[in-house]
């Protein structure tokens, strides 16, 4: 036990109406995954429970979760999302969120930290891209090419075009020639009418097809479809199905697809996860391919954007995380180091806009207990406190800025 | 209880039902083709099972796969049951929590879907606080929270409760000014040292005098 032995009984004085339990955790050296402390109320004749609150628990977390080696690798005004090109070897970055993609929205940050412009695109505000999250293509898969990235656009109020719906934008990989409408998200009874908010990811296992899949959202309230599209030879849109429609249409952020291994994923082995910070409580979402919706319960505030840590052959974390800080306009590294163990595990970016603060939290599969295990690292500005919004691994390694 | 053959029983032979109208079924004589000595019921005890018209208003069931053993045990256990219920409240400290208000009513109806019951409460007063209590054993010592709710001005209120195990027996009370309905947050995580302590922050609503918890 890492916590100083809690007595057996709590006592709230002669007129108050509250008492507070501390738990004072002990110091050690190990590296391990994050602990809970739980409590329960027994019941006796002198009260009633509250049905809502007869139990809590808290974490308790290493001193290393706030202890962190992040350093400062990008300044750019407002960072929204942060990816690595391998075409190019480096890092792309959309950015000027403050000010509505003005002078442009992307940005190109090789090894040696200098940043010059990526495409002509300028002027994507909040109005067609409420938060402009992208993705490459990390490996040439089904007519999709290594280092093409893709975002959404739209849908723009009452344009009578097919710009009226959801569209998919395209930047080749070298960034010299883009379709801002790549694909419109419309199939035979489907027409989407909600923003990509979220995030888009070309599926790495096969299981769905090596698509490009794209969850919507608006931010808020309204979103909560999954699509599926493809690339014909030449790289021009194939067909656009839309997938799933998680029930309530939450606002949907982050998508990855893990591989269809129950030893490491344990119930979301094979599947599609999306997640909403929109909904109470915040949920997981795995989807089969199927179309089977199964909603998980996940004790992260604000889930904004989900990765699969890259491995090597000792199952080590192996590349460097980048991770995009709007509010502090910059792009922070972390290193590898920081995710030793973790190669393989699933990664949720806790955006901890309001209250929180941001986190980087791992989820384990422990196939012995059937339970995920986590490890938290908190921003660099300390617990509870700061704002991540997209986080990427890449196989570079940025210079830290001079202080 | 229907018992098979495989218990022992004797095998079943066949009989010829006589030909009567469903509807004439409702009263009447009705002896046990087991228990044929046994007088007879006025009505029907098991209208799940075939019977047959004898003359008159008399008729005769088949219950010859009833075990009345074993509904016998099943009787004594309920029988049982309740009696330790009504003996728990007779306790000053349950009765002072569980019966401080009016008397209230619950009722439970099985849903189509067969995984919810709706669980009705009625009786409430208006504008004041209820809880919904329950035990999975009647011989537990305490009550444990299901549903807190403020009373509807129709004094009525429904509850969608799963029809999955365990089984819970229920009860509902109106809660007393006095009545302290105590809960628990987490308030903070904790961190190694040299980072901060986590708490909890227990609550109660009612402020009167020291309240300890086990």
């Amino acid at each position: 036990m890492d916590y100083i032995t809690l007595s057996g009984a709590a006592t709230i004085p002669e007129g108050f109406t509250t008492a507070d339990i501390e738990v004072s955790p002990y110091q050690d050296a190990l590296l391990e995954w994050d602990e809970t402390v739980a409590l329960t109320l027994h019941p006796t004749n002198s009260y009633f429970l509250d049905p809502d609150h007869p139990a809590a628990t808290l974490w308790l977390f290493d001193t290393a979760s706030v202890t962190q080696q992040f350093t400062q690798v990008v300044q750019c005004p407002g960072p929204v999302s942060v990816e690595h090109n391998p075409y190019t070897n480096s890092l792309i970055v959309s950015y000027n969120f403050w000010s509505g993609g003005i002078p442009r929205n992307f940005t190109n940050y090789t090894v040696n930290g200098n940043g010059t412009p990526w495409t002509g695109i300028q002027g994507l505000g909040t109005d067609v891209c409420p938060e402009l999250h992208f993705a490459t293509v990390k490996a040439s898969l089904s007519n999709f090419v290594a280092g093409d990235m893709y975002f959404g656009i739209g849908p723009i109020t009452n344009s009578t075009t097919t710009n009226a719906f959801t569209r998919v934008a395209w930047v080749s990989a070298n960034g010299t020639t883009t379709n801002l409408s790549w694909a419109t998200l419309t199939d035979a009874t489907d027409q989407e009418t909600c923003p990509v908010t979220g995030a888009l990811y070309v599926d790495q296992t096969g299981i769905f097809e090596h698509d490009l899949i794209v969850v919507t959202g608006n931010g808020l309230d309204n979103g909560g479809h999954v699509w599926r599209v493809k690339a014909q030879p030449g790289g021009a849109s194939g067909s656009k199905t839309l997938f799933a429609s998680i029930p309530g249409a939450p606002s949907l952020e982050g998508v990855i697809t893990l591989p269809d291994n129950f030893q490491k994923y344990g119930p979301l082995a094979g599947r599609m996860i999306t997640s909403s910070k929109w909904v109470e409580p915040p949920l997981l979402y795995a989807i089969d391919p199927n179309h089977d919706i199964t909603s998980l319960p996940v004790d992260i505030i604000y889930p904004e954007d989900l990765d699969i840590i890259p491995t090597d052959a000792n199952g080590n974390c192996s590349q460097d995380l980048y991770c995009s800080a709007t509010v502090d306009d910059c792009i922070y590294r972390l290193p590898k180091e920081a995710l030793a163990a973790c190669g393989g595990d699933i990664l949720i970016t806790d955006a901890g806009e309001v209250v929180g603060g941001a986190k980087l939290v791992v989820f384990h599969w422990d196939a012995t207990n059937v339970a995920f295990l986590r490890k938290t690292i908190f921003h660099p500005a300390g617990l509870g406190t700061g704002i991540f919004e997209h986080v990427c691994f890449a196989p570079i390694s940025l210079q830290a800025l001079s202080p | 209880m229907l018992a098979g053959p495989a218990d022992g029983s004797t095998p079943l032979s066949p009989i010829s039902p006589a030909a009567v109208p469903n509807d004439t079924r409702r009263t009447g004589a009705f002896y046990s083709l087991q228990r044929p000595k046994y007088p007879p019921f006025p009505v029907n005890p098991f209208p799940e099972l075939p019977v047959y018209w004898i003359g008159d208003n008399s008729w005769i069931y088949d219950d010859r796969a009833v075990d009345y053993e074993q509904l016998a045990r099943e009787a004594q256990a309920w029988a049982e049951a309740l009696a330790a219920e009504a003996a728990l409240l007779q306790e000053p400290s349950q009765q002072t929590l569980l019966l401080g208000g009016p008397y209230l009513s619950v009722l439970i109806a099985k849903e189509p879907t067969n995984t919810f019951a709706t669980l009705t409460v009625t009786n409430c007063v208006y504008g004041h606080q209820h809880l919904v209590l329950s035990k999975t054993n009647l011989s537990d010592s305490y009550w444990n929270s299901e549903f807190l709710f403020t009373g509807p001005w129709e004094g009525v209120r429904t509850f969608a409760v799963p029809t999955t195990l365990p089984m819970k027996f229920l009860e509902a009370v109106e809660l007393a000014n006095t009545n302290a309905i105590v809960s628990i947050q987490r308030v903070a995580d904790a961190v190694e040292p040299p980072g901060p302590g986590g708490w909890f922050q227990l609550s109660r609503s009612a402020p009167e005098g020291p309240l300890c918890l086990p």
